[in-house]
């Protein structure tokens, strides 16, 4: 791989790039899913090619190839100066990249069972199983699903770095649903954006239990056929789980990528009202709300070693007692901000996408309640816990979100079950009215494999630690029946 | 001599052959998907990403008895060929039997020859670049600053199967998009297109600029239902979720989608006619599916009443009809989806609608729509770039921006002036409709 990304780099350089670097990556995925007793997917892929970045004339260019001869990748570093020089004419000012130390590293993955020994016949099995407890609870649809990936990659720059990663990821997750007249109700476990996947090995999968989920999983689908609708109207809510993972990333995560706030999404995933005046005085939430970036978190699906520009992984505050501290930055964006340094947050959709600020994982930092204690000072209010739908503005300022299922609380008990529960917000009102976060007893990294941002599109496997939060007065219950 | 843009059919089919004869399944089918892309992305009035991409992917679909198994490379070696097909029988074999599974399509209709545009081949970096120096220049005429996307693609795509199926195809792809900003409003324009020199760059960012310029001081209003005037990109982004819930024919058997036990019955207004049509040249054309199937046009609405969904084989097997020719790529679970979808256009201009409505709201594009209740077909979504207020039959300025949160079959019940001008977005062509009481649940700050 070291040859593949030197010689990329060298091309490039002699065709006139003042800095270039490359990554060579393989990556193979697993996946499985049983769904109502078949195996509906067993896929098996592999996919491989070398990116090449450029900064010529003072623009960027960028090239990928899946041919991994000499001559194709010389060719590819060649049109990414190309493309650089295309670009250079609309430039107001040259490229400039914050500084780094150049690494030279190996890094491998961290497991403890490889999931190369864990056999396919027996993946299957452990659905097989979880489909049929499932389908005895009477759902019209059981699934389960697991999946497996293993990416090795190398990053050389120009500028003397030389990084071999290896990295795993593992996870895997059940779903049910129920129909009825006119309904269709899901549950998930242990969350609806994957199940749970982290950069560990088959270990996640043992830890998960899948089969001591499934049936809890498929009856509270069928009983939310005969819950009641939500209600409409201002409660305190309580949030936890994947959907306090999913507020944490669209309201947080998103509006804190500095390319996003500097105008370069401005097209399509929008900007931020997060704009840099605000850093350092803003108050984004309330007192008790601490928010970091943290790459560097065990078996998070948003950590790792190092970026793709070659920046080591960090924590850095995001928001330090409800004050805007701080953006995830990237080499360029840093110099433009005047930051000493970026704070690693540059992430490619594989050896095909240019690398872009992507989240690492956001963590909301636990409180110092516990979450039973959170629900017992609630006096009038619904817990909902995992995401069905999202839908945020082009600011991250105005939020709706749906739940597959709520929990009515009535003076401090969890009083019943609600179907589609909704809520909406604006952002810094909504983290503003946050009184509660609970404890580290309850705080887990959630991790999010479908975080979308970028032209060509591009999916980042992205991580969110949090336990659960309660936030006053919301408004819930947005869908009219008709 | 080949006149191929990226690659031939003999080429293309042979790499299916290929895997094909080395196949121990009972059987077996080939996709091969080759692309080429560049793209140039602009903000800030400059271009910060200009980026290409060669790929070539194989995807081989085995099966033994009704156990399937997939897998995919992009190692298109003798060796990176005979591992994939020997992956996806293994994986074959150890699956657990999918009853529903009705074995590869047999060789049918001939899907009709469609080729790729030579001057999208040629759609290069300096040109694209030109594209959006225009855009760029009149952005800045009027004060404004420049953001969007430019990009061209060539792909080829042949599918091959053991009994028989073999289907070929060349297809291009050229799109510009932009957004362009004022101090407190901004405006958008899009064109995409099989043929690159269809797209008018300069009349793209003059209409952007126009919107920003107009929706320039925007005023709050208060959410509510309104009268609603949805200009077709707007019109394409629910159809799109629309057709993906309710047209599907795995969510449709599953009892997901929202024409569940509905099909025949009249489920919104008598002007609403919504069709599926991978062959009309209005759209982004695709002859045949991921099973090398012709795609059919298929009526999804009609006069009001529900007809559709689209089906590959499994799913038409499972409700006793034929596929549509709507399969996807083998792996992908989701289910047939309408990619080519079509809303019967009307006799009123904008204009009409505008002077014909006392007080309402002018949308230019939703943004981030997502499916609130995909099983009652209830949709979310925010207003963005050109958000405008009518009163007595004229646009008096730009508003900021809404939510909605609404029935999408119980507002095309609710349309009664349907545009006689459609406009294509990737999946969707539509024209501009009004909707009586549109509701909007919610509104934001800019």
């Amino acid at each position: 791989m070291e040859r593949l990304t030197r010689s990329a780099v060298e091309a490039a350089v002699s065709a006139g790039a003042s800095y270039a670097d490359a990554r060579v990556i393989e990556t193979r995925i697993e996946r499985a899913l049983v769904k109502n007793g078949a195996t509906e997917a067993l896929v098996a892929g592999v996919d491989r090619g070398l990116g090449v970045r450029v900064i010529a004339d003072g623009a960027w260019g960028f090239a990928g190839t899946c041919e991994l001869a000499e001559p194709a990748i010389r060719d590819a570093a060649r049109r990414a100066v190309d493309l650089a020089r295309a670009a250079a004419p609309t430039i107001d000012e040259p490229v400039r990249l914050a500084p780094v130390e150049p690494a030279v590293a190996e890094v491998a993955a961290e497991f403890a069972i490889d999931p190369d020994d864990v056999p396919v016949e027996d993946r299957i099995a452990l659905l097989v199983a979880c489909d049929r407890l499932m389908r005895a609870e009477g759902v019209a649809i059981a699934s389960g699903y697991v999946s497996v990936l293993r990416r090795d990659q190398h990053f050389a720059s120009s500028e003397g770095a030389s990084i071999f990663t290896e990295r795993i990821e593992t996870g895997g997750g059940l779903g049910a649903t129920a129909v009825g007249e006119g309904l269709a109700c899901r549950r998930s476990y242990p969350s609806s954006h994957g199940g749970r996947v982290e950069t560990r090995g088959w270990e996640v999968i043992d830890e998960l239990a899948l089969p001591d989920h499934a049936a809890r999983t498929a009856a509270e689908a069928r009983r939310l056929l005969d819950a009641p609708a939500c209600p409409s109207g201002e409660m305190d809510l309580i949030l936890a789980g994947g959907q306090l993972a999913l507020q944490l990333h669209e309201s947080c995560g998103h509006p804190i990528e500095l390319d996003r706030v500097l105008g370069t999404e401005a097209s399509y995933a929008g900007t931020s009202f997060l704009t840099p005046d605000k850093l350092g005085g803003f108050r984004y939430g309330s007192e008790i709300v601490n928010i970091t970036a943290d790459a560097t978190l065990p078996g998070g699906l948003g950590s790792f070693a190092y970026d793709d520009e070659g920046v080591p992984a960090q924590r850095s505050w995001i928001v330090k007692d409800g004050i805007f501290a701080g953006y995830l930055t990237s080499r360029e964006t840093a110099a433009q901000l005047g930051l000493p340094g970026s704070n690693g947050c540059m992430r490619a959709d594989g050896w095909a996408r240019l690398p872009l600020i992507r989240m690492t994982n956001i963590n909301l930092e636990p409180g110092d309640l516990s979450r039973e204690e959170i629900i017992a000072s609630t006096e009038r209010g619904m817990l909902m816990e995992e995401n069905l739908s999202w839908s945020i503005d082009d600011r991250r300022l105005n939020f709706q979100f749906a739940a597959e299922c709520g929990w009515l609380i009535e003076d401090g008990e969890i009083a019943g079950m609600v179907r589609h529960p909704t809520y909406t917000g604006i952002t810094p009102e909504f983290w503003g009215s946050c009184d509660a976060v609970a404890d580290r007893e309850s705080w887990r990294v959630w991790g999010i494999p479908n975080c979308g941002k970028g032209e060509p599109g591009q999916t980042a496997h992205v991580g969110h630690g949090v336990s659960a939060a309660r936030f006053r007065g919301v408004r819930v219950g947005v869908v009219e029946d008709e | 001599m080949s006149d191929a843009l990226l690659m031939g059919r003999d080429e293309a089919l042979g790499i299916c052959e290929r895997v094909l004869a080395a196949s121990g399944a009972d059987q077996t089918e080939v996709n091969l998907l080759a692309r080429r892309s560049g793209l140039t992305r602009f903000a800030r009035s400059h271009i910060h990403q200009s980026v290409a991409e060669t790929n070539l992917q194989v995807v081989v679909r085995a099966a033994i008895g009704e156990q399937v198994g997939v897998a995919s490379t992009n190692d298109t070696s003798d060796a990176g060929l005979a591992d994939v097909g020997e992956r996806a029988t293994l994986l074959a074999s150890l699956s657990t039997p999918d009853d529903n599974f009705p074995g590869l399509p047999e060789p049918g209709d001939e899907p009709a020859s469609l080729s790729g545009s030579p001057a999208t081949a040629d759609f290069g970096p300096e040109a694209r670049a030109q594209a959006v120096r225009t855009c760029i220049a009149i952005a800045r005429e009027r004060g404004q600053t420049a953001a969007g996307a430019c990009s061209a693609t060539v792909g080829a795509h042949a599918v091959a199967n053991s009994l028989g199926v073999r289907a070929f195809a060349e297809t291009t792809r050229a799109n510009l998009r932009m957004v362009l900003t004022g101090d407190d409003s901004s405006g958008f324009a899009q064109a995409h297109a099989a043929d690159a020199s269809e797209i008018d760059a300069p009349a793209l960012a003059r209409t952007a600029a126009d919107t920003c310029a107009r929706s320039a001081g925007p005023r709050s209003v208060e959410p509510g239902r309104w009268d609603a005037i949805l200009e077709p990109p707007a019109v394409t982004d629910l159809l799109f979720f629309l057709a993906i819930s309710a047209f599907n024919g795995l969510a449709c058997h599953e009892g997901r989608s929202p024409l569940c036990g509905r099909m025949g019955e009249r489920v919104c207004g008598e002007s609403i006619a919504l069709w599926d049509d991978g062959l009309d040249p209005r759209g982004l054309r695709r002859a045949f599916d991921f099973e090398g199937l012709p795609r059919r046009r298929v009526e999804l609405i009609s006069d009001g009443v529900a007809v559709g969904p689209v089906h590959d084989t499994r799913t038409a097997a499972l409700t006793g009809t034929r596929s549509t020719g709507h399969a996807a790529l083998p792996g992908n679970t989701f289910g047939p989806v309408p990619a080519h979808i079509f809303l019967r256009t009307g006799d009123a201009t904008v204009s009409d609608m505008i002077a014909a409505t006392e007080r309402g709201l002018l949308i230019t594009r939703f943004h981030y729509t997502n499916l609130v209740d995909p099983r009652r077909a209830i949709l979310t979504g925010m207003t963005r770039d050109g958000t405008f207020l009518i009163e007595g039959g004229e646009v008096v300025g730009g508003v900021r921006n809404l939510r909605f949160t609404e029935n999408m079959l119980g507002a095309l019940s609710r349309v009664d002036m349907i545009g006689r001008d459609g406009r294509l977005d990737q999946m969707a062509w539509a024209p501009a409709l009004r909707v009586r009481d549109f509701r909007f649940s919610g509104a934001t700050e800019f």
